[in-house]
């Protein structure tokens, strides 16, 4: 008799329960946007960022320093340009001798007379530390070079959109 | 008159029923805008959020799980590239295993302790040169705090 009282009046009213309250047992959620935007991103790295040239004998003879390498390692997201050019029409020194005597080449390719206008190296699309060799080497004039005398130039290299 | 005992009986049992019976949960997070990124971002291989806090609340013992809505992480400018959701990965900021996010609850922890808390929880949207064009980025997460009654997950 007890029993029967059990599932009459405590199992049938917990049963209505479960069913009519499902949000007692109901787990709580809370939403979060994560967002981002990524835009072009370039990056630039040169190295060596000074070279130093020291011309012998040999080299005011034939009127050539020998050439030195440089490499633009490039990363990007999106196409990029890269150009040279130089800072100023002079170098810094004893008298003006013209950027037109800085030469520039890349990997094999013909040497060009650098200027104060930007200049294309290379173009390219995705690119994780892609290596650019760049050769530079200056004209000699003997008769104004002298010993002893030095000579500062900036070449300016830049990554840009295309 | 059978039908008046029973639901008397239930309204009894609702007004008496042990309080841990109506167990309530609640949880707590902020939306998250990273960016826009850079090239140190993409040097270390994404945009870290570090120590995200979640705020809990529990009178019995909890598990919270986290799952995306979305099933990638959004499509670039130029619609040429689906960003995967395992792109983005979690862990709890004591911890050092990274995990990617998926659809599917994974559980972020779990806790025989009540009232109230925070944790923690880092989160990285990796970046790869690559493949990662320009583009908006990101997913609805879902964080998720449930009872596990017996204080076991």
């Amino acid at each position: 008799m007890v029993r029967m009282l059990v599932k009459k009046y405590i199992l049938l009213p917990v049963f209505i329960l479960l069913v009519c309250c499902p949000a007692v047992y109901a787990a709580e959620d809370d939403d979060s946007d994560m967002s981002m935007r990524v835009p072009d991103v370039r990056l630039l790295d040169v190295e060596p960022n000074s070279i130093n040239f020291e011309p012998d004998l040999n080299n005011m003879v034939n009127g050539w320093t020998e050439a030195k390498l440089i490499t633009a390692v490039v990363s990007a997201n999106a196409g990029w340009l890269l150009t040279i050019k130089g800072s100023s029409d002079y170098w810094e020194g004893p008298y003006q001798k013209p950027i037109s005597d800085i030469y520039w080449n890349l990997a094999d390719g013909e040497f060009l007379p650098l200027s104060t206008q930007s200049t294309e190296v290379v173009s390219g699309g995705l690119s994780n530390q892609s290596g650019y060799p760049i050769n530079i080497k200056v004209k000699l004039d003997i008769s104004r070079d002298l010993p002893g005398d030095y000579y500062y130039y900036s070449v300016i290299i830049e990554l840009i959109a295309p | 008159m059978n039908t008046v005992r029973v639901i008397i009986v239930s309204l009894a049992i609702l007004l008496f029923v042990p309080s841990a019976a109506w167990a309530a949960q609640s949880i707590s997070i902020n939306d998250i805008t990273v960016g826009p990124a850079t090239a140190d971002d993409f040097v270390a291989g994404g945009i870290y959020v570090h120590a995200q806090p979640i705020f809990w609340q529990s009178d019995e013992p909890w598990r919270i799980t986290v799952r995306s809505l979305d099933p990638n992480l959004g499509i670039s400018d130029d619609g040429t590239y689906i960003k995967p959701l395992s792109d983005l990965v979690w862990k709890m900021s004591d911890d050092v295993t990274w995990t990617p996010i998926t659809q599917e609850e994974q559980e972020i922890d779990w806790s025989s302790e009540t009232v109230e808390g925070v944790i923690y929880i880092d989160f990285v949207l990796t970046l790869d040169w690559l493949m990662d064009i320009p583009g908006n980025y990101g997913a609805e997460l879902v964080f998720t705090i449930s009872g596990t009654g017996t204080g076991l997950p």
